[in-house]
């Protein structure tokens, strides 16, 4: 289980923006899981158990944190003036974390799981204990919200015709 | 179909979650329609740089090694928890059992629950209560503020507490956690004085038990207050914490 430490660190720190309090959360995660490992089911997906097991920590411990930056509306942002063209955000390491960081912090869970560590929506569903539509919704909406964020930073930056990642 | 409902479908064509004749006519509609393929494109870009942001972010490797040092660390042994189940049964023999509750309790009251975890065989009858509630738990069992010492000086970060049932009495405890998360925790007991002594009462039972985990034990009294220290620190440690506590009465 310890194996999935990493991915779990990485997914607390996004939503906690808290180095220390991110560790805390996934060590108290482990300690759960360890304590409540005859509730789960052989042959059931452990990864997402273990997210399952975060996200109520970080709701508990978290859940009087005052709300994320209140983001400007789609609207405002000029989205129907987007350049023409797909093109890839260049930022800075961090100006890239803050852009993510201004995302409200309903739709995070939700784009981490699913984009990042690659969750079906019916599993993010069952970690985040929402409805599936929710999911839904709630993706969409993100990513809209990430575009508008991204909108007025894009560029080209292709390398053989492929994106190129953040960082490189 | 119109182009805004087929944009509104991109997002979950990407994550694999149409059916397969929404996903053709998806499909058949974009090899057709330019704004709906830079949609498509322009997604795919944002996902990935989600993506790699969030993974390029990664933590210091040398964190998650010390990370994934203390949560194996805590890992409970089946020795151990076999030898804390049996210290914990050992304890309510010695203390006859029931708690009894003196006066109402606070409202954060709920079920039993072991603590053996950190090394206190104690069963209480209330949960572990956050950090910003922590005053009002003072106030509630002490009538002031003063019962909670701030040990920020000996390198404890953060501090829970609850009220447990002893002997018919409630005591404060209370768990400190250290800055450097290598150290144990300390949990530190603290009684109003006066005839009832259930902490100290209860002592010599509680050394017995604490040893066998390797656990040391510092009792100090202050001018309102019996204070009772248990941790797997050195003794010495342990003697100075139980000096900051005591300065603070």
């Amino acid at each position: 289980m310890v194996a999935h430490t990493q991915v779990l660190l990485r997914t607390a720190l996004r939503l906690t923006r808290r180095q220390e309090e991110a560790e805390d959360a996934v060590q108290e995660t482990f300690l759960r899981a360890w304590k409540y490992f005859r509730g789960f089911e052989r042959g059931t997906n452990a990864r997402a158990w273990l997210f399952r097991i975060l996200m109520n920590v970080i709701n508990r411990s978290y859940a009087g944190r005052p709300a994320a930056h209140n983001f400007i509306s789609i609207e405002d942002t000029g989205l129907d003036q987007v350049l023409a063209g797909p093109s890839a955000p260049v930022l800075s390491t961090a100006e890239a974390l803050e852009a993510l960081d201004r995302l409200p912090i309903e739709f995070k869970p939700v784009m981490l799981l699913v984009l990042v560590e690659e969750f079906s929506y019916r599993e993010a569903a069952e970690i985040l204990e929402i409805p599936i539509g929710t999911v839904m919704s709630r993706l969409h909406r993100g990513r809209r919200l990430l575009r508008a964020e991204l909108a007025p930073r894009t560029a080209p930056k292709r390398r053989n015709g492929e994106v190129v990642p953040h960082g490189e | 179909m119109d182009c805004q409902t087929h944009q509104e479908e991109i997002g979950r064509y990407l994550d694999g979650e149409l059916t397969s004749p929404v996903a053709a006519s998806l499909e058949a509609h974009l090899s057709a329609c330019g704004a709906c393929r830079e949609a498509l494109n322009q997604q795919k870009l944002d996902d990935q740089w989600f993506r790699s942001t969030v993974r390029h972010a990664a933590p210091d490797p040398q964190r998650v090694i010390a990370l994934q040092a203390r949560i194996v660390g805590r890992q409970p042994q089946p020795s151990q928890a076999r030898l804390r189940w049996l210290s914990v049964a050992l304890l309510l023999v010695l203390l006859g059992g029931a708690w009894y509750r003196k006066g109402p309790l606070p409202v954060y009251a709920a079920a039993i629950a072991d603590h053996a975890d950190h090394g206190c065989t104690v069963v209480s009858h209330v949960p572990f209560v956050q950090a910003d509630a922590l005053q009002e738990l003072a106030r509630t069992f002490t009538g002031s503020a003063t019962a909670i010492p701030d040990l920020s000086q000996r390198g404890y970060c953060r501090v829970q507490g609850r009220l447990c049932g002893l002997r018919h009495r409630h005591v404060l405890h209370l768990v400190y956690i250290p800055n450097d998360r290598l150290r144990p925790l300390l949990s530190v007991f603290i009684e109003p004085r006066d005839q009832e002594h259930a902490l100290d009462r209860a002592m010599p039972s509680w050394a017995a038990t604490a040893a066998q985990n390797g656990y040391h034990l510092v009792s100090r009294q202050a001018a309102q207050f019996s204070i009772f220290l248990v941790s797997t620190e050195p003794a010495d440690v342990l003697q100075q914490d139980a000096a900051g506590v005591t300065r603070q009465f």
